[in-house]
């Protein structure tokens, strides 16, 4: 019982971050568009930083959801089913253009960020 | 109450098939046989068996959908855990971001010149790297198609997922935070998703490299369109 309250807390503040983020964006929408779950992320993180909420009073709801994160994308990748039709003409040379750009950019980008981390680390010894 | 049965069912369903694909998955661990989309694919084929529209399925599906917020937020937890080793790198992370954004615009706008891709398309891929509603904004202000868009986010984040421990591991990248970078500023949540996977400090670098890269591809996108 006392696990389901603590669970039904943890969720209550994540959700109350949420929200606030949604909140805030839709203010700011006029003058730049980011979204209200960014937002509630650099706010969560804020609140932790600045120790005003305490890391264990999420922890355990949050290991969850980010441990099963890839289950929350299964509907939107079922509406593929639908939403294809508009493209039917160029289908595959668009998965061909999406998935070489993928890699391309994956590669590149941990390359880069691979090859300045450790030229840093060499600088500093 | 049959509305309320089956929205129930049908998340009762995809939680089932999940877990399913998910033990498919730690067995033979192939690339593409990732369980988001192999989850999916089931799917597709029983709604597809049983005649049901995909509308149907989305009265359980759109709760689902609907997590997705708060989890984004929760992402600021391994931003938290290794802020230290996040801020130390700040300049190869913003580096990285940058790279990946260059490689981005430049390989779309180049392949879609080979494959003969028309106009209106190609402006919808330009911002299939970043996270979904970012992505549709930017389309907009492109003056694409916002529904390519998501699909070809969606697509991009499935690809990400599935090829990044390959890329990782025939580009020999040895620092998690380079991980996270690539995998994060290339396939937004999804490819996030994965990265958590790995370890937590990858997790948290692609959490930020994601944020990052939305912001920075929006602005480019609002200077030069």
């Amino acid at each position: 019982m006392k696990k389901i309250l603590k669970t039904a807390i943890q969720i209550a503040i994540i959700y109350i971050i949420y929200s606030i983020g949604n909140f805030i964006s839709s203010l700011i929408s006029n003058v730049i568009l980011i979204p209200g779950n960014i937002i509630g992320m650099v706010i969560l993180l804020l609140l932790l930083t600045g120790n005003v909420l305490k890391l264990s009073m999420i922890e355990d709801t949050s290991s969850f959801m980010l441990k099963y994160m890839g289950f929350f994308f299964v509907p939107i990748t079922v509406g593929i089913m639908e939403s294809y039709k508009l493209i039917q003409d160029s289908i595959f040379q668009i998965i061909i253009i999406l998935f070489i750009s993928c890699i391309l950019v994956m590669y590149v980008s941990c390359k880069v960020t691979d090859l300045l981390i450790s030229y840093k680390e060499k600088r500093h010894d | 109450m049959t509305d309320i049965f089956s929205t129930l069912f049908f998340i009762l369903l995809t939680i089932i098939i999940f877990k399913f694909s998910l033990s498919v998955n730690n067995k033979f661990k192939i690339a593409f046989l990732n369980p988001i989309l192999m989850t999916a694919i089931i799917i597709i084929i029983i709604l597809k068996l049983f005649n049901i529209t995909y509308s149907d399925y989305y009265k359980g599906g759109s709760i689902i959908i609907s997590a997705l917020g708060p989890i984004v937020v929760v992402l600021a937890v391994p931003l938290y855990k290794n802020r230290d080793d996040l801020t130390k790198n700040f300049i190869p992370i913003i580096g990285g971001i940058t790279a990946s954004i260059i490689t981005t615009f430049v390989s779309i706008t180049l392949l879609c010149k080979l494959f003969g891709i028309d106009e209106t398309i190609f402006l919808s891929l330009l911002s299939k790297s970043i996270t979904t509603p970012m992505a549709v904004e930017s389309t907009k202000m492109l003056g694409g198609n916002e529904t390519v868009t998501i699909l070809a986010v969606m697509i991009t984040g499935l690809f990400g997922a599935a090829l990044a421990p390959m890329i990782i591991r025939i580009g020999k990248i040895k620092n998690n935070i380079a991980k996270g970078i690539g995998i994060g500023s290339a396939a937004h949540a999804l490819g996030t998703s994965k990265a958590v996977e790995m370890n937590e400090e990858a997790g948290a670098a692609s959490g930020l490299a994601m944020g990052v890269t939305g912001l920075m591809t929006i602005i480019v996108i609002i200077i030069f369109a």
